[in-house]
């Protein structure tokens, strides 16, 4: 189920009356209400694979409980291990088998050999590397001894499957959010209302930037070969915003709809593209996965606290593992590298922390200093997305190139451009927006709470307006690919 | 603890009835705005008039003893007036553009619903007709007439398009629509959008030939034409609904350009399909599709589609022929 579909519109104030009103006597029946309605939620798009979900709950579930009661560290390890492999095991089946055959058999005819590769027609299933992720770190953690295990199955398994962040997260980690499942919630009226409006925003980013302005990076990507670098440039910005208000957009609303049934979850997006270079970037991107990587990976490599050769190691793996993380595509892995490329200088020189701080605090306008310092981290960022939206490496090449070639000084020209003036208004009014809020968890959390009713319901109704105006179609979103 | 629950309770009845103030003015809007888009989209002559029937067919003023059914063949093909004064009955021409008999049948029902029934339906037949396309061709002709229209939902669900909830809450399905419903602002604003541009459902097109033509039979592949099963079935369930309501059913096929018809390899056998059918239920079938009218490029503007001159010229004979025909008795 989309969160921009009627479906979604329909299932959310079924399921909200139902926990608030019916089932709210009891937080037993209350978790089994959300469990039921998130397999419902999932299984809408392909019910086969709900036994998967099932599966690799009872796995990590099982192995929780066993791996507290053990006490020998090798039985510990193995138990570990096991998860990991099973966890890891179903994600490299469904999402990378295809790929290393592929990879593996191209490698092989270079040497001269032509080995029979066997690629499999498989479906990849929704969400699987967030679920995988999540389930991941609960294993981890508590073999870790920061977590005890829980011995309430339907809690566990709610908290696995919690329909607004399973298909595209946050990846939230079994500290935060299980202890949620275990405790009595009360209907907190200011923090449901804000969820509406972080939802209200969500779709906004989704339905009127993100959607159309996939309708000109699409038009622009798919024909790239007849295009000039200049326009080239125009698609890569266009693929630039409609990935962050699709990502984050989908974030807001599952952010939003959690808080609605009494839920915080983790924060996903800090204004991304205010950031004054690559590191501050990567704080506040996708910071549930970066995060995850992080302590998971990352710190377990020796982080930053080893030699300066083995931390640009580091550095490259959890790029490039971040990066395998969203495709089977050498594009992806490229992706990663190019933003390692970009990072390192920053930590060779200590100044991957210089930017911790918000951008122009108290000010309503950046220095041209901080402005100049955006605009550069944001054309780098739209050069690496090149080739997290080309369809092959010669693809992402080539079309990189162009950009870098005298066509870049043309006027750019496509289909459409007159319409397109209007979307790009709209972005700039948004980013304007996002600017004006981004201090707080979301841009529009607190604009319009010292405005009269009337004024700020006009800006609301306005909003759906937009929505209704502006809807192209029900738009899958980019990140349930992954 | 028991006052935090009855202060949940009081905060959650808070949300809800806030949450209702906030969307009551919305639901009050839904309908006025539906009608109000609906009605002068319905009024505007964009897609060549193709309102213009419908509003015909639903404001039951169509009053016509023949009624011309078809494709877009038959709505630039066949003149109503030519035909009316041969046989001095009023005619209709009811074609749509891009459809099959299954969205033609849909007409049909709508017009006998709203309208006296007609004497004679003059059924332009093609290729096309008994198979069915995927997609919704031309959505934006239901939209004003489509909510809480049984026949409008029963017919076009199956087409990849709109979702059911678009047939029941109003104005939802105008969502995204923007260049629609700026034609219903242009129709409000402007009376000249509102011109009509079709005589009795009729308009034919003064395009010259289309110089693309040589080109795409060079690149253009043979295509096989695939019945759909369910729209033969419904012919048949049509054809002895109008013999048991007294309406005489005329087939006709009308002309193709020559070279034009090498690019359906089936042609033959669905031509002959046609003629099987006629002979079946014992209904005239006038044939053009070897006709003389076929040769000559100058009369059509593509290959299936005859130009202004063309459809004077097929409408004249058209009507002779019917009126000369021994078997037809309604213009005896």
């Amino acid at each position: 189920m989309l969160f921009n579909s009627i479906d979604f519109a329909i299932f959310l104030p079924i399921v909200f009356l139902l926990y608030w009103f019916i089932f709210n006597r009891n937080i037993k029946v209350q978790n089994l209400l959300i469990l039921i309605s998130s397999y419902v939620f999932y299984g809408w798009w392909d019910y086969r694979f709900l036994s998967l979900i099932l599966f690799s709950t009872l796995v990590d579930y099982i192995i929780g409980t066993f791996l507290n009661k053990q006490k020998k560290e090798s039985y510990r390890k193995v138990l570990l291990i096991t998860s990991v492999v099973v966890n890891l095991g179903f994600l490299g089946f469904f999402k990378y088998y295809n790929f290393f055959v592929d990879s593996f058999s191209a490698t092989f005819s270079l040497f001269g050999k032509d080995i029979e590769s066997s690629s499999l027609n498989i479906i990849l299933p929704v969400g699987i590397s967030f679920y995988t992720f999540q389930t991941l770190s609960y294993t981890i953690d508590i073999y870790k001894r920061k977590l005890t295990p829980t011995k309430d199955f339907i809690a566990f398994s709610a908290f696995v499957s919690f329909f607004p962040q399973l298909v595209a997260g946050p990846i939230e980690r079994a500290t935060n959010l299980l202890p949620q499942f275990l405790k009595k919630r009360g209907f907190n009226y200011n923090k449901a209302v804000d969820g509406l409006r972080q939802i209200l925003w969500g779709i906004f980013k989704k339905i009127v930037i993100a959607d159309n302005c996939a309708e000109y990076a699409n038009m622009i990507f798919n024909n790239s070969s007849n295009h000039s670098g200049s326009t080239l440039a125009v698609g890569a910005v266009f693929f630039s915003i409609q990935i962050y208000c699709d990502f984050s957009g989908y974030t807001d609303i599952a952010i939003g709809t959690s808080r609605l049934f009494g839920f915080n979850l983790k924060r996903n997006f800090n204004f991304p593209y205010f950031s004054r270079d690559i590191a501050e970037f990567w704080r506040k991107w996708h910071i549930s996965l970066t995060t995850w990587f992080r302590d998971y990976l990352y710190i377990p490599l020796g982080g930053s606290r080893v030699s300066k050769l083995k931390q640009i190691r580091n550095v490259f793996i959890i790029f490039m593992a971040s990066g395998l993380w969203h495709g089977a595509n050498w594009t992806f892995v490229a992706w990663g590298g190019i933003n390692a490329i970009l990072f390192i200088p920053l930590l060779l020189t200590k100044n991957n922390r210089k930017n911790l701080n918000e951008v122009a605090p108290g000010r309503k306008l950046p220095s041209f200093h901080e402005f100049v310092a955006m605009l550069g981290t944001f054309c780098l960022i739209t050069l690496t997305w090149i080739f997290f939206r080309a369809e092959n490496m010669e693809h992402a090449i080539t079309y990189t190139s162009e950009i870098f070639s005298s066509s870049f000084f043309t006027i750019p020209r496509y289909t459409s451009m007159r319409k397109s003036i209007e979307i790009i208004i709209l972005t700039c009014i948004f980013f304007g927006i996002e600017w004006r809020g981004r201090a707080d968890n979301y841009a529009i959390e607190k604009l319009g709470l010292l405005w009269s009713r009337r004024k700020r319901y006009i800006f609301y109704y306005a909003i759906i307006l937009s929505l209704f105006y502006y809807f192209i179609n029900e738009k899958q979103f980019i990140y349930f690919q992954f | 603890m028991k006052n935090n629950s009855s202060t949940s309770n009081f905060n959650l009845k808070k949300f809800l009835k806030k949450i209702l103030y906030f969307i009551l003015p919305i639901i009050i809007l839904l309908y006025p705005l539906d009608y109000f888009i609906s009605y002068y989209l319905s009024q505007s002559n964009e897609f060549e008039g193709v309102y213009e029937s419908s509003n015909d067919v639903y404001n039951s003023a169509i009053n016509s003893d023949i009624a011309l059914y078809g494709s877009s063949r038959s709505r630039v093909h066949i003149d109503p007036m030519i035909i009316y004064d041969s046989v001095k009955q009023n005619a209709y021409n009811f074609g749509i553009d891009g459809h099959n008999f299954w969205i033609q049948h849909l007409r049909h029902l709508e017009l006998i619903q709203h309208n006296e029934k007609p004497k004679v339906i003059v059924h332009s037949l093609d290729v096309q007709t008994l198979s069915k396309r995927d997609n919704l061709y031309l959505f934006q002709q239901f939209l004003p007439y489509m909510l809480f229209n049984k026949n409008i939902f029963q017919y076009t669900k199956s087409y990849d398009g709109f979702k059911t909830l678009d047939y029941f809450i109003p104005l939802l399905r105008y969502r995204g629509e923007w260049k629609v419903i700026n034609t219903a602002i242009q129709s409000f604003l402007n009376k000249e959008t509102r011109k009509k541009v079709r005589n009795r459902g009729y308009a034919a097109r003064e395009k010259p030939w289309d110089s693309r033509f040589k080109n795409n039979q060079i690149l253009r592949k043979k295509i096989t034409i695939n019945l759909h099963q369910e729209s033969l079935n419904l012919y048949e369930e049509f054809i002895l609904s109008c013999k048991n309501s007294n309406i005489e059913l005329i087939l006709v096929f009308s002309p193709e350009y020559k070279k034009g018809q090498e690019f359906i390899t089936n042609r033959d056998s669905i031509i002959q399909l046609y003629e099987q059918i006629s002979k079946k239920h014992d209904l005239v079938f006038i044939d053009y599709s070897d006709d003389e009218i076929c040769n000559d490029k100058s009369l059509f503007f593509d290959a299936t589609h005859l130009n202004r001159k063309g459809s004077i010229l097929f409408s004249q004979k058209l009507a002779s022929d019917l009126k000369n025909h021994p078997q037809i008795k309604a213009f005896k």
